[in-house]
């Protein structure tokens, strides 16, 4: 596991990381209960990690294209 | 190997032991006890233990020594001496899972123990890991960190480290581990021993504690590829209490053949940034392959050299957060700071994260598949085990090679694509540094071929000069 940090990820509530964590921490009844580094470090992976999914487009398949599960090719995805 | 005296007990592999128990040259007594030993000496500095069944042991040892003087071993493991990571239960042995809260003695075995006890194996105790098997590097408060028998001042890796240590030290022969991300390879691969997880399916995860369902392995360790084969053989087979396990023959192709004949894929673009020496080891293997018959080349995973970590990461969170509900909300702070952030990580990529990454998962698995077609396709892909050599123990050490959010082309991919995908996999060392250090590989084919990755590895392994060769850490005896 370990980490390394999305280098154009600078501000931790990019993508709304910071929103999301507030959220999961009301909805699992735990506010108090885990401490500020804890959840800085999960607000800065789910900013990481939405960052990264930012760049991914994932095409689901439709009535119209049956079979198609293709993503945007790297090359394009940037 | 030959046996020799019983002080180099501890030194034979699985396979030595078992030829000369059949012909009387050591016992199964002499070789659990000279074991039991070698823990008491070493384990005090290494910590791959958290509890030992020494006495139980022994008792086991005398029955098994009995029945090889009868000529009537139980199985094709009768006496060999084994650890068990400690996430799986043991009966009438307490299990951690690396927590702060011990699970009840357990009243029944694991399948995969059961069925390794049924083989004539000795449980000899259970190995520290990552808390929950939710890390990288076994550094855990809980139950202590296991260090690396080849350098003591390094990581053992994770999670299954203990396990590792363990069989790299002499103080077992083989050890189950189980990989949900890399848990397996990359111990096998910081401690210079063989470990291998086998295709999604083959051995039951029942009596496990689970991290990621759809992505969890059990698979093991020893000190040869035969000994890996024979380990994966004894501890396969369907079982309907685990729902991903699979109807494959229990005695499939599991041993490892020649690789002659063989197409093995090199991905080349993720290899960068390897360490140097790693990755002349690794250039090394692909020469003897080629002047073994095999036909080495290059082969582009373009999906699956972006995204597979990322991918791999959001659905092991998320599954992890989904597993430890109920226990994570009722004591958080029972919790590591580096298992809780994930766990809270993971509940927030339930939802459009968590779909985004499944049918990534199943693009990339498309692209693996066609690259290990029977028609034009590799039998097999290699690369090094590891970036670059274990970090030396720090708490919340970060793993080169393990960067689980980035999308960056880049060699960490490596480490999750065969668990993400269910692939056999495994890691040997291909070399060993002027410190002393495995040089690893790994390997990794198509579903249920687990000879082919076993090849590949043993292959690897007699690439090494004999000079260079390196036997147990931390001394005969």
């Amino acid at each position: 596991m370990g980490g390394e940090r999305t280098p154009r990820v600078e501000a931790s509530d990019a993508f709304g990381a910071e929103a999301r964590v507030d959220a999961v921490i009301d909805a699992l009844g735990i506010r108090g209960e885990v401490s500020s580094a804890v959840i800085v470090e999960a607000t800065r992976q789910v900013a990481a990690a939405f960052a990264s999914l930012h760049d991914l487009e994932v095409e689901f398949p439709t009535p119209s294209g049956l079979g198609a599960l293709p993503t945007r090719s790297p090359e394009v995805s940037r | 190997m030959n046996a020799g005296p019983v002080a180099d007990a501890c030194a034979l592999d699985a396979s030595s032991a078992l030829r000369a128990y059949a012909v009387g040259d050591i016992s199964p007594v002499d070789v659990i006890s000279a074991h039991i030993s070698r823990i008491n000496r070493l384990d005090g500095g290494l910590n791959a233990f958290v509890n030992l069944r020494a006495d139980l042991a022994m008792a086991e040892a005398r029955a098994s020594e009995a029945r090889w003087h009868r000529g009537a071993p139980v199985g094709p493991l009768d006496g060999v001496p084994v650890s068990v990571k400690d996430l799986m239960a043991v009966a009438g042995m307490p299990m951690t899972a690396g927590s702060a809260r011990p699970w009840a003695v357990a009243v029944e075995d694991a399948e995969a123990v059961r069925r390794l006890r049924a083989a004539g194996a000795i449980v000899i105790g259970t190995n520290t890991l990552h808390e929950y098997a939710f890390g990288g590097t076994s550094v855990n408060a809980h139950v202590g960190t296991p260090r690396n028998p080849r350098d003591p001042s390094r990581i053992a890796g994770g999670s299954s480290g203990g396990s590792a240590a363990a069989t790299a030290a002499g103080m077992a022969m083989a050890a189950l581990g189980t990989e949900t991300g890399n848990s397996i390879r990359r111990p096998a691969s910081f401690c210079g021993v063989v470990g291998m997880k086998p295709t999604f399916g083959r051995v039951s995860r029942h009596g496990v504690v689970p991290l990621a369902p759809s992505l969890d392995h059990v698979g093991a360790f020893a000190r040869t590829v035969p000994d890996v084969a024979l380990v994966i053989a004894a501890i396969s087979g369907h079982d309907p209490r685990d729902v991903g396990s699979r109807h494959q023959p229990v005695n499939g192709p599991v041993g490892p053949r020649a690789t002659d004949g063989l197409t093995i894929g090199v991905p080349r673009s993720m290899l960068r940034g390897i360490d140097p020496a790693i990755g002349s080891a690794f250039e090394r293997a692909l020469r003897a392959f080629a002047a073994a018959g095999a036909n080495v080349r290059d082969v582009d995973l373009p999906l699956a050299s972006r995204w597979t970590a990322l991918v791999s990461s959001i659905v092991m969170h998320a599954e992890a957060a989904t597993v430890h509900r109920s226990r994570f909300t009722s004591d958080p702070g029972s919790y590591g700071a580096d298992v809780a952030a994930r766990l809270l990580s993971g509940h927030a990529f339930l939802g459009f994260g968590l779909v985004q990454a499944l049918a990534m998962r199943e693009a990339i698995g498309a692209e693996v598949s066609r690259a290990l077609a029977r028609n034009g396709g590799v039998d097999a892909f290699v690369a090094p085990g590891v970036p670059g050599p274990p970090p030396v123990i720090a708490p919340g050490a970060f793993v080169p090679g393990d960067a689980p959010w980035s999308s960056e082309v880049g060699p960490f991919h490596l480490q999750r694509l065969p668990s993400m995908l269910g692939l056999p996999a495994g890691a040997a060392p291909a070399g060993w540094s002027s410190d002393g250090l495995p040089l690893p590989i790994q390997a990794f084919g198509r579903h249920w071929e687990e000879s082919i990755v076993l090849s590949v590895l043993m292959a690897g392994m007699e690439s090494v000069p004999a000079s260079e060769v390196r036997g147990i850490a931390g001394g005969a005896g």
